[in-house]
């Protein structure tokens, strides 16, 4: 079952996207981790108004490699939505 | 849902697994939709048709929540949110000037307004002797061209730490060494276009002071206001011009600080030209090989002292440089022509890579040094010292509240084109928007921005002063001013985000 939360951190710029993006993902994991959650995966979507942050998030997400993700953009409006996979076989494989 | 998505990326194992997500997982979200509903940021914003940009990161498509059902519990979060949210706009709204004729089919009319508009302004400068209104030409372009690149001089710092990331700090230094071999080239070190085009009354840019403990402490303030106001001098001023009210407030404050410590009750400490103020008057002097006294050293003076000249000197750093670069991240030709071809609409609209825009900006910044010195020489309406955003905004404050304020004044008036250079292009990119952010960062920003007026005040220089155009002039106070600028920086950095 999947589970999905959206964040919407309009109005935040550099580095705050990034950084509020990474707390909630290892918020997640350790949701996921310690059995609170036990779907079998997780989509946190985060909203942007921040350009950079379109291409920040992913960037770390994938660094840190916590799951798949893919970038959104609102059509014809500055808003950019970047969901992430929590996949629990892959957390707790780990 | 009325969002349509257009993705973007789906990098990095996304995995698409068709299966339809179950009605009763709609059911299984209701019960945690309540803990997203207290949390502050859970503000969804409703009625955007999305499209997904790129499928890079590998997303598997688990299949899309079942629309319906998550228009339900979105609903839910709106009304348990207090809703910060914006009522959503009817989808087809009638479409303004700048929806027209910057972002929509209609862009061309809007790119012909501009630079019919930048050309008439270079004319009026010449034909009424105002050379400094060619500073509103410059300011737009370096606006663009900061705009279009995403370009920011924290942020390629910042994430040094933050996200051990070197791709914004490559991309600095690169403008840079353009920067310095363009500098080499207008003075009389090289072709000698600045004293032609000043007839002669200037042979190089005066490079910054070496006021020592006034750059130290000055440019270490001005590193911990950027990191609290979101971007530097020129950073939060384009930002201002994309629409972040945070920024715009910053701005705001900045000619507060600056006005406070150039003129009001800070200005025994740390107002005023070299040796005005107490910690101005720490100047470290040099003897050049001429025998002159100088206070604003660089280190072309330093070798001309043993022998060396300007282009060795200089060739020397870029080699310097270059090995540095190749060993720690290789080497690879740049792309020179995209994968997408050349079009003048993609360039318009379109973000630029980094490397595009420093290169830009390079051109830019080397074309500002000229005219900003034609400016002081023909009409006084200019420095000869590098171009600086920070000063900008102070000399603006100066210019537009003071009894004796220059009008016309070059720096003032690029800070100007910046801010509308950056509207501009955000306008072709459909990317203009006012943001508001939450009172918190307002307050934080209003104390950046106090804090780089005064930073710059003291230095005499912001990242784009001492940075981007007086560390290519190799002056001893620029560099200092980088490191106290990084200094401060890096420390707030840590302080903010990493602890």
């Amino acid at each position: 079952m999947v589970l999905v939360k959206e964040f919407g951190f309009q109005g935040q710029i550099c580095p705050y996207p990034m950084v509020n993006a990474m707390k909630k993902i290892e918020e997640y994991i350790n949701k996921i981790k310690s059995g609170e959650i036990t779907d079998e995966e997780v989509r946190l979507s985060f909203l942007v108004d921040h350009m950079p942050a379109a291409d920040s998030v992913p960037e770390e997400i994938e660094k840190r490699g916590y799951g798949g993700f893919r970038v959104m953009k609102a059509k014809g409006k500055p808003l950019w939505r970047i969901d992430v996979q929590l996949l629990r076989s892959k957390i707790l494989g780990d | 849902m009325a969002e349509e998505w257009e993705e973007l990326e789906k990098g990095g194992g996304w995995v698409d697994t068709e299966e339809e997500a179950p009605a009763p997982a709609e059911v299984e979200e209701e019960a945690p939709e309540e803990e997203a509903a207290t949390e502050e940021e859970a503000a969804p914003a409703g009625g955007e048709e999305w499209e997904e940009l790129e499928k890079g990161g590998g997303w598997i498509d688990t299949g899309e929540a079942a629309p319906a059902k998550a228009a339900l519990t979105l609903e839910e979060v709106k009304k348990a949110v207090v809703p910060k949210a914006k009522p959503t706009p009817p989808p087809e709204v009638k479409k303004g000037f700048f929806q027209e004729f910057f972002a929509g089919d209609s862009w061309g009319i809007g790119l012909f307004l501009v630079i019919a508009t930048l050309i008439g302004i270079t004319w009026i400068a010449i034909a009424t002797n105002n050379i400094g209104l060619t500073g509103l030409v410059v300011g737009v372009l370096i606006g663009f061209a900061f705009q279009k690149g995403r370009f920011c001089i924290y942020m390629a710092h910042r994430d040094i730490l933050l996200a051990k990331s070197y791709g914004m700090m490559k991309a600095l230094v690169l403008c840079l060494i353009l920067i310095m071999i363009g500098y080499l080239l207008v003075s009389d070190h090289g072709l000698g276009i600045l004293s032609w085009a000043t007839g002669g009354k200037f042979s190089a840019i005066t490079p910054r002071p070496f006021i020592w403990a006034a750059i130290l402490i000055g440019g270490f303030i001005f590193g911990v206001g950027t990191v609290l106001a979101g971007g530097c001098a020129a950073g939060t001023s384009y930002r201002a011009g994309e629409g972040y009210i945070g920024n715009m407030i910053a701005v705001i404050t900045l000619m507060l600080g600056a006005s406070m410590g150039m003129f009001g009750a800070l200005s025994p400490l740390v107002g005023g030209k070299p040796g005005d103020s107490y910690l101005k008057t720490f100047v470290g002097k040099y003897t050049t090989a001429s025998g002159k006294t100088i206070s604003n050293p660089t280190i072309f003076d330093i070798m001309a002292n043993q022998g060396i000249g300007p282009w060795p000197t200089a060739i020397g750093i870029i080699i310097l440089v270059a090995i540095i670069w190749i060993w720690k991240s290789g080497f690879r030709l740049p792309e020179i022509i995209p994968k997408e071809g050349i079009s003048l609409e993609r360039i318009v609209k379109h973000k630029w890579t980094k490397w595009k825009a420093g290169v830009a900006i390079a051109v830019i910044v080397i074309i500002g040094l000229l005219a900003h010195s034609a400016a002081e020489a023909w009409c006084g309406q200019g420095h000869n010292y590098s171009i600086c955003a920070a000063c900008g905004l102070v000399r603006l404050t100066h210019n537009y509240f003071s009894t004796n304020g220059n009008l016309f004044e070059w720096s003032g008036l690029m800070m100007v084109g910046l801010i509308i250079g950056a509207f501009i292009s955000a306008q072709f990119a459909g990317e203009f928007t006012l943001r508001v952010p939450e009172g918190k960062i307002i307050l934080q920003a209003a104390l950046g921005g106090f804090l780089m007026g005064l930073g710059a005040v003291t230095s005499l220089g912001c990242t784009v002063g001492h940075i981007l155009s007086g560390v290519p002039t190799l002056s001893l106070g620029s560099l200092l001013g980088w490191f106290s600028i990084a200094t401060g920086i890096w420390v707030t950095t840590y302080m903010l985000f990493m602890r």
